[in-house]
């Protein structure tokens, strides 16, 4: 558990940091700033032990968002982290935090040179992998065995990661024997092994910073010492990885919402219209009001159990808080951002005053990795202890 | 889907009983467009038509590079079919006579709708010329009527593009210039000042939309007073209308906008731009009310706008649920996505309700117009939101168009007078009819 005095560090670090990615991102034309300039940004990250890393000698490995210190200190610091850097940019936010989804999925059990770019592959094309309902879609990949070697089949997709990556740490579901439920497993994959194919997902609405694969394995053969787990162990990982996914996306909304509402009473309090200031306007105070109540929910909702270790968590717990955090970010943050952008008018609406990006990127977290719908279909199915 | 047993029993009614129980497949859209009057249901055909023809296949490269996308070829083949000069009948323009007797826009508001559910942002380069020529109509002036509407509606049903553009709002005035509190106040830098045989022009617009590739502006601009006090909105407000070429006005930058992209939002600048006195769009200070009255026309129409969109999202999300397989069936089989779906028909169906019922006035009336515009703009965004969602992860990407129509609807929030501004006009509209009435009045007319 962090003290405060720990928090107040983490936040004063990263907002200097978040200050530079404004700079180093921001200064020129463009919707999303400089993506270029993001490999040298995800150094930077690196070095301040921000970003995950799957070496054991790094500090991020620890550290990191996401990083191994989170099953011991439970994922506040982690959460902090992606709320400042969304406050700046949701995309490298979302950068930052596919890797130390990657090196969750890792679980410590296998490791990699330093800054390794990974990615965790364990979302269908539609649906949630856990979910029973109506049957289990899985990742969309299977492990295969036929006696001599363990085959990896199928195709998963929207993985996010910080760059393009060279391993992949896949969750594929097993087929149980004598009708028995089928079993997850968890694995590890090189990008250049035979059979994997990775495709650019693009196109994209928001979160341009970060990128984004479909991938698909044509029985890609798997040594057994890339299996990392099998059976009730994997689907334990898979579960924090899930609920680790949509905790950090609520994290970033919520640090997207905040930074709304600090701008838009930046431009309130300088705007005249009908010849008063318009933070005077009714029509302003209550847009702004809403704002407020809408990110001190999230808040609420996103902490609840940020400084329980995440080892000590049972996955049907860990799964329920981020669903519910996951879900107040479709509701919140996107009506406190899209009400930030009202209160500047035609302005708001403008790439300029960067409200148009932050409308765009939370919109993306809106449905990323699971519909709306599909996630309290799966909430009521934990609640319902099924 | 109906029940086989259902049809049976249907069957067995008597011929009388089976008459009166409508059980054909028939679409919505036919169904909507079966409850319009006759000339109307034409067009209404007409406008889907030519959506499907020239829009659809535009739609995705003009919201993807709208720098490279030229909208005059297509507004040539609308002009030529008649759907730039709707304002008016034959022989100024091609509005169905009949409309004369009942709502004059409704037209305008089916074609809004038919447009921008192909695409938003075509679909207001389309619509912005018939804001353009609102002042020249709406004045009254019958020597500005034959000077100047009638000629470019000849032009544009030959073929000839000739746009106007509708330049009112200015880098430190937007809404409050809509409203009667802030108007009086409002800091409207657009000045004219008279001059031998007409006016000078000085100022700047923003947010103009077709300014780009306008050949005429409508532009309001406060009249300098002969007794030297500050001129005001409220009361010195005065429309005129100025050519391209004049000297003087130029087309600044094109807006990076978030939705709507196809059409470009350009800044107008007016350095000293002579215009004749025969440019002077009514009388002079009219200004205010004639603004005021072509967003009473106009803001039925933007409802219908975001109607579009929305139903643009809406058919996007139920192809996508016809089309995508989750355990070898398709999403619409599940319940929760036809619940989805049917609360997005249904959003759709009650924006078209009240688009329609507001242009059914035969004077636009200011509150329901504006009730209508804030209504559908709210309620589009939040169907073209549902739309995302229910498509979960392809909801992000280009592909689907759920969300484009996200980010084009969430213009209809802000233009034409942000939401907050329409929801005090709808007040303002109804305060002594009915909501400021006295405890006695209120008893005098009630049971």
């Amino acid at each position: 558990m962090l003290d405060l005095d720990e928090r107040r560090a983490i936040e004063a670090t990263l907002r200097r940091f978040a200050a530079k990615i404004d700079q180093t991102l921001f200064g020129g034309e463009g919707p999303d700033g400089d993506l270029d300039r993001i490999p040298q940004l995800l150094a930077e990250a690196q070095a301040m032990a921000v970003i995950a890393d799957p070496a054991p000698d790094a500090p991020g490995y620890e550290l990191g968002v996401w990083g191994r210190g989170c099953q011991a200190e439970g994922p506040m610091r982690s959460l902090l982290s992606l709320s400042f850097l969304g406050e700046a940019c949701a995309g490298f936010a979302t950068a930052v935090h596919a890797q130390g989804l990657a090196c969750l999925a890792l679980d410590g059990q296998v490791h990699f040179p330093p800054a390794t770019p990974l990615a965790a592959v364990f979302t269908p094309n539609y649906g949630v992998p856990l979910s029973a309902r109506p049957r289990s879609v899985g990742s969309g990949l299977r492990l295969l065995d036929d006696g001599d070697a363990l085959q990896l089949d199928g195709a998963s997709h929207f993985l996010l990661a910080a760059g393009a990556p060279q391993r992949l740490a896949c969750f594929a579901q097993k087929a149980g024997t004598n009708g028995a439920e089928p079993e997850w497993g968890v694995l590890v994959a090189d990008v250049e092994t035979a059979g994997i194919e990775l495709s650019e997902v693009t196109g994209r609405t928001g979160l341009r910073a970060a990128r984004q694969y479909h991938v698909r394995c044509n029985r890609v053969i798997i040594p057994p010492d890339r299996v990392l787990h099998v059976g009730q162990a994997a689907r334990r990982v898979l579960g924090q990885v899930m609920a680790c996914d949509w905790l950090g996306q609520a994290a970033i909304a919520l640090g997207v919402a905040r930074r709304s509402l600090c701008d838009s009473r930046a431009y309130s309090a300088q705007r005249y219209q009908g010849g008063q200031i318009i933070e005077e306007h009714a029509s302003i105070q209550l847009l702004q009001g809403m704002a407020e109540y809408d990110i001190a929910l999230l808040d609420a909702i996103l902490y609840r159990h940020a400084d329980e270790p995440l080892s000590s968590q049972d996955t049907s717990t860990l799964l329920r808080w981020a669903l519910q955090a996951r879900l107040a970010v479709v509701e919140h943050a996107q009506r406190a951002v899209t009400n930030c952008l009202q209160t500047l008018g035609g302005y708001g609406y403008m790439e300029d005053y960067g409200f148009e990006k932050r409308l765009r990127d939370v919109s993306t977290l809106k449905s990323l990795h699971g519909a709306p719908d599909q996630l309290k279909l799966y909430l009521n199915e934990l609640a319902r202890g099924k | 889907m109906m029940h086989s047993n259902l049809a049976y029993s249907i069957q067995r009614l008597k011929p009388l009983g089976r008459w009166l129980y409508d059980h054909t497949p028939e679409t919505l859209w036919e169904r909507d467009t079966r409850t319009l009057p006759r000339y109307l249901q034409g067009r209404r055909r007409a406008y889907r038509r030519f959506a499907r023809q020239h829009i659809v296949p535009l739609a995705f490269q003009a919201d993807q590079s709208p720098e490279d996308y030229d909208p005059r070829p297509l507004l040539a083949e609308a002009g030529r079919l008649g759907f730039q000069s709707e304002l008016l009948p034959w022989p100024l323009g091609r509005m169905p006579y009949r409309a004369l007797l009942g709502g004059k826009i409704f037209c305008v508001a089916l074609k809004a709708e038919e447009f921008c559910a192909a695409c938003g942002g075509i679909g207001l380069s389309l619509l912005a010329h018939d804001l353009g020529m609102g002042p020249l109509l709406l004045s009254g002036h019958l020597p500005t009527l034959l000077r100047w509407h009638w000629p470019i509606n000849r032009a544009n049903l030959r073929g000839d593009v000739k746009l106007v553009a509708y330049a009112i709002t200015e880098p430190g005035a937007g809404s409050d210039v809509e409203e009667s509190e802030g108007a009086a106040q409002a800091r409207y830098v657009t000045t004219a000042r008279k001059a031998p045989g007409g006016y000078i022009l000085n100022g700047q617009k923003v947010f103009i939309s077709g300014g780009r590739h306008c050949d005429y502006v409508t532009v309001f601009a406060v009249l300098e007073r002969e007794d030297g006090k500050k001129p005001q909105v409220d009361t010195d407000f005065t429309c005129f209308i100025a050519e391209r070429e004049r000297p003087g006005f130029r087309v600044g930058h094109r807006e990076r906008k978030l939705g709507q992209r196809a059409c470009d939002a350009s800044q107008l600048f007016f350095d000293d731009v002579f215009v004749p006195q025969q440019n002077l769009v009514g009388t002079e200070r009219s200004g205010w009310a004639l603004n005021r009255n072509v967003l009473n026309y106009s803001r039925g129409p933007v409802g219908a706008i975001a109607l579009g969109i929305a139903r643009g999202a809406v058919e996007a999300a139920t192809q996508f649920a016809r089309e995508t397989r989750l355990d070898n069936k398709p999403l619409i089989a599940y319940q929760e996505v036809q619940l989805g779906l049917a609360e997005m028909w249904l959003d759709t169906m009650a924006m078209r309700g009240m688009v329609w019922q507001s242009v059914r006035h035969s004077l636009p009336v200011q509150g329901v117009a504006s009730a209508a515009k804030a209504f559908c703009g709210d309620i589009g965004f939040r169907v073209a939101n549902r739309a995302m969602e229910l498509m979960g992860d392809h909801g992000y990407l280009a592909t689907w168009r759920a969300e484009k129509a996200m980010r084009d609807v969430r213009l209809n929030q802000i233009y034409e007078g942000a939401n907050q501004i329409n929801y005090l006009a709808f007040v303002e509209s109804f305060w002594e009819s009915d909501m400021a009435r006295s405890g006695a009045e209120e008893a005098a007319t009630s049971w």
